[in-house]
């Protein structure tokens, strides 16, 4: 790639632009995953006191 | 083998066998891909190095296609069966491929810039794109604003359906319509009007965005059926309290 030329600065803008989306889904759905395994280890855990 | 895809059990153990495979090939298809597509390819004698942009835009435009068209299966599936599953395999899909579509409409965005002298054209191709994020959008909505979640699924449902003729029209606008987006270069009758240097890079993307895909999907059908597990728990506890209470 010629870092000179001019359009370099939308090739880094896109591609930050489609790496900071797929970032953030995986952050979410890894966090939405964790809260809801915590859930159920939650209910299991009551559930074996009782 | 639909009968077979119905039981949440055996299907989750093979996706979680798969899931570091996947992971790790995505990791090793987007580092080969990203070299190859920035480093590697050479600049188009047209556009220059601003053809670069093709490397994410296209993976993320053919994915936000491919997952719509999914959904739609997986929710004519649910109306035909009657299975909850393929319900949620819908759900747990929609947002990788609305990310993809916001992924394809702002890099989209980027590359016309340079390439048009604009960011945006109300043509053809660009505004059924559109309609595809703001279809996903709807569906998303529709599944998480109902209380009953039963509800919420079969409306999404709907929606996923009768949007899919937007699919087809997204794919021909530019050979039914004159627009300033390019014609296919790669899926299309005749053979790809893409160099192999340009093609290759883009394929390894192309895999790279769908492995990515299928990790994000197994996770999210694994975190929908989890949710489902501890609202089965609660449900059975506010039973027991019931009939405590009425004793």
């Amino acid at each position: 790639m010629d870092f000179s030329s001019q359009h370099v600065l939308y090739i880094i803008g896109a591609f930050i632009l489609a790496g900071g989306v797929l970032t953030i889904l995986l952050l979410w759905t890894l966090r939405a995953d964790r809260k809801a395994q915590i859930d159920l280890e939650k209910w299991a855990s009551d559930e074996a006191e009782a | 083998m639909v009968s077979h895809l119905s039981h949440p059990k055996p299907l989750l153990r093979m996706a979680e066998i798969l899931l570091p495979w996947a992971a790790a090939t995505s990791f090793i298809f987007m580092g080969a891909g990203l070299l190859w597509g920035l480093i590697l390819s050479p600049a188009d004698y047209q556009q220059g190095e601003s053809v670069r942009i093709m490397y994410v835009h296209v993976p993320a435009s053919w994915g936000a296609l491919c997952v719509y068209t999914a959904m739609a299966i997986l929710s004519g599936l649910a109306f035909v069966t009657r299975a909850p599953l393929f319900h949620l395999m819908a759900k747990s899909i929609a947002p990788i491929g609305m990310a993809f579509a916001f992924i394809s409409l702002g890099t989209g965005a980027i590359w016309g810039k340079p390439t048009w002298g604009t960011w945006w054209v109300w043509d053809a191709r660009l505004t059924s794109m559109l309609l595809l994020f703001i279809l996903y959008l709807g569906y998303w909505m529709l599944v998480s604003m109902f209380e009953e979640e039963e509800r919420g699924l079969s409306a999404g449902a709907v929606i996923a359906l009768v949007g899919w003729v937007n699919v087809p029209i997204i794919k021909w606008s530019v050979d039914w319509w004159y627009t300033l987006h390019q014609p296919a270069s790669v899926l299309r009758f005749a053979k790809p009007a893409i160099h192999w240097t340009m093609l290759m890079p883009l394929l390894c993307m192309a895999m790279a965005f769908a492995l990515y895909g299928l990790v994000v999907a197994i996770i999210r059908f694994r975190t929908e059926l989890t949710k489902r597990k501890v609202r089965a728990f609660q449900i059975r506890d506010w039973i027991v309290q019931q009939e405590k209470e009425a004793a």
